[in-house]
């Protein structure tokens, strides 16, 4: 039983034979059928079209109305848009156009029940359901104008591909912004493609801001990132169809209830020049996204907030999680650049070199102050390779007692500049000043052979080692056997600092573990 | 025994690696060489592991010549022979010191170095003796070595030959050699 006056069947009837457009035929022939069915589903199956969930979800004879009228209105194409699409549309065969029509039909219907709050609230009159249906129409018809126009004549073909479904219709008010994207077709295909799999109920309610930075993501980010991200959000009311809480611990605002205010709340944290970096930090996997939100909203007031994400750019898509989870084992945002000098130190498929040193600060009291310390040391390393003993000085006067002094050996084991780690793996190691000099520490070796032998204490065999203060540093001197029948002064080190002038580190056995899996 | 003492040298090939005496003694030919280099040029540091099966393992991180005299063989001597209450052992590669308190029958072992040196006690005459063999053992090393090559006549430094026999002496006076 139509709903449309019998002048209505007439003219649709009049129109299929008559009418100039294939496009205008095929909507004539679905308001035809209109007239005999009284749901919209069977309306549109009897044409042969494949019922679009919009439809399909509405009351049998809402529908029926809505495509009746809807049909009606979208006939007269010609009167609806510019001469330039006209001329696309009119090349759209048959089947297609009924497929498609169906589609924005149903694409209305779900405006139009939206628009009044619900089916309940449906017009009695079929006066009342053309006006309903003539104000939602611009917000179906610009989108698919909008893909009409994103195609041409020559990419009809990908239009019937994607079809105008939600996916289809997301596309279209994506590029009915008009927004500047660097590959437009990877943002259609994307958008259309989250739309289908991800957002389907929701997708129509999404606001111009969400559509727009949806679009903005997808061509920032990529599809798979952006997917990720989604997957990732938790919004009862349906961003996504994802039930599970993914994001458990995540402050607001990402814990919007509605799927527009979760993508505005994403733009919204995302201005300037951290927007960028935000998007590439989502990477390729779920971890990533989700480490990348916990610290973004951590440090939501931080001023340092933007330059982390800058940081983080630099960094490996892989890696990313990575860091920001041991950051916040060695202090927070506040160690980002010495954590990135520390990650530079490495190979960047093997974060995991850190994790001593990490695993080291976390357990002690103070991890900021201690991963600082920890940091300055492997930072000032020089790691240079040690001279030649030959061109290192040695002692004037060795008493006639020693062959000579290792002085290579000193300075791989307590200077900055020549430090072995791998030979001081199991022992605390005590080093001179930064800045030392072979002749200074000679000097000091010196000045302890001087004063141990002024007061008849030289080191023997028989009692090796012995210890002294020298220029306000106490120092340690060992001596063996030189292989050649002589002995020498293989060990000379610092101690501590006894007058406060003299900048000694000390570095114990699993501190220098740690930092020996960065270098090794 | 019960106790087993071992020592092992730490390389100098950049890995950070220890070589056992067992992985020596089993590929010398292939480690001769290198020790050969790093005693005349660097002497040979590394660690003991003294081990017992109801007791923490202790490690001793120094140069090996140092622990094989010093805490070896003068230890034997001393709390043997002189009775002494108490016997220091300072590192010479580090500022630190092991202290061994011997009771009626065991040896209290304890130190600095806590991360390495848990404090442990062992069996006194039982761990004497490990000390010993272990000492030999190195000496051992030491005479293989010399044949590598001409140089170094003085590889089995004689003093260490004569504290060695110091200790032999004491172990055999208390019947346990």
């Amino acid at each position: 039983m139509s709903f449309v006056p019998i002048a209505g069947e007439l003219l649709d009837l009049l129109t299929l034979f008559t009418d100039p457009t294939i496009w205008g035929k095929a909507m004539s022939l679905i308001g035809l059928v209109a007239s005999l069915l009284s749901d919209g589903a069977e309306i549109l199956t009897a044409v042969g079209i494949v019922v679009p969930p919009a439809l399909a979800a509405l009351p049998a004879a809402v529908g029926a109305e809505a495509v009746d009228v809807g049909a009606a209105i979208l006939k007269n194409v010609r009167r609806l848009v510019s001469a330039d699409v006209f001329g696309i549309i009119k090349n759209i065969p048959f089947d297609e156009a009924l497929q498609l029509g169906g589609d924005v039909l149903g694409q209305l219907a779900k405006r139009a029940v939206t628009e009044i709050g619900g089916a309940s609230n449906w017009p009695g009159s079929i006066d009342e359901v053309f006006s309903l249906i003539q104000n939602v129409l611009g917000s179906v018809w610009e989108p698919f104008v909008a893909l009409v126009k994103h195609y041409g004549t020559a990419g009809l073909g990908k239009l019937f591909t994607l079809g105008f479904g939600e996916g289809g219709f997301l596309a279209g008010r994506v590029l009915r912004q008009g927004g500047e994207f660097n590959d437009v077709d990877k943002v259609v295909e994307g958008v259309a493609e989250i739309g289908d799999d991800l957002l389907a109920e929701g997708a129509a309610d999404l606001s111009d801001d969400a559509t727009k930075f949806l679009g903005e993501m997808v061509d920032d980010a990529g599809k798979n990132n952006t997917r990720v991200l989604l997957e990732g959000i938790t919004c009862p009311a349906g961003i996504t169809q994802v039930t599970y809480r993914k994001m458990l611990g995540l402050a607001s605002p990402l814990f919007a209830t509605a799927a527009d205010r979760c993508l505005e709340a994403l733009a919204n944290i995302t201005p300037g020049n951290a927007q960028d970096g935000f998007k590439k930090l989502m990477g390729t996997t779920e971890a990533d996204a989700q480490e990348a939100l916990k610290v973004w909203n951590k440090y939501q007031s931080h001023p340092a907030r933007d330059h982390l994400f800058e940081v983080l750019n630099e960094i490996s898509t892989l890696n990313k999680a990575e860091f920001a989870k041991r950051l916040e084992l060695v202090g927070g945002i506040d160690k980002t650049d010495t954590l990135k000098k520390l990650w530079n130190l490495i190979p960047p498929e093997q974060p995991h070199r850190l994790n001593k040193l990490v695993d080291y600060v976390k357990g002690v009291p103070n991890p900021g102050d201690m991963f600082d310390f920890l940091a300055d040391f492997a930072l000032s390393l020089e790691r240079k390779p040690v001279p030649l003993l030959s061109s290192l000085p040695q002692p004037s006067n060795l008493y006639s007692r020693f062959s000579y002094a290792r002085m290579d050996h000193f300075l791989e084991g307590h200077t900055y500049k020549y430090l072995r780690p791998d030979q001081r793996l199991n022992k605390p190691t005590t080093l001179w000043p930064k800045t030392i000099t072979p002749e200074e520490i000679n000097r000091y070796l010196q000045q302890t052979l001087d004063d141990l032998a002024a007061k008849g204490d030289l080191p023997d065999l028989a009692n090796p080692r012995k210890k002294t203060v020298v220029f306000g540093v106490e120092v340690q001197i060992g001596i063996e056997n030189d292989g050649a029948g002589g002995v020498r002064i293989g060990q000379f080190f610092p101690i501590r600092d006894i007058t406060g002038k003299t900048t000694l580190t000390k570095i114990e056995a699993v501190q220098m573990k740690a930092i020996w899996e960065i270098f090794k | 025994m019960s106790i087993r003492v071992n020592f092992c040298i730490q390389l100098r090939d950049g890995s950070g690696n220890v070589v056992q005496e067992d992985e020596i003694q089993n590929n010398f030919e292939f480690y001769a060489p290198v020790l050969h280099d790093m005693h005349v040029n660097h002497s040979l540091e590394g660690c003991v592991t003294i081990q017992s099966p109801s007791q923490d393992e202790i490690n001793i991180w120094d140069d090996l010549w140092v622990i094989v005299q010093n805490l070896f063989f003068y230890s034997i001597v001393d709390l043997l022979n002189q009775d002494k209450s108490c016997f220091l052992y300072s590192y010479l590669s580090q500022y630190a010191h092991l202290v061994l308190v011997p009771s009626s029958y065991d040896i209290y072992i304890f130190g600095d170095d806590r991360d390495n040196v848990p404090p442990t006690s062992f069996n006194k005459t039982e761990l004497l003796l490990a000390f010993y063999h272990c000492g030999q053992r190195y000496l051992d090393l030491l005479r293989r070595l010399k044949n590598v090559s001409e140089s170094g006549p003085t590889f089995v430094p004689p003093h260490l030959e004569i504290e060695a026999e110091k200790a032999q002496k004491a172990l055999e006076a208390h019947n346990l050699l």
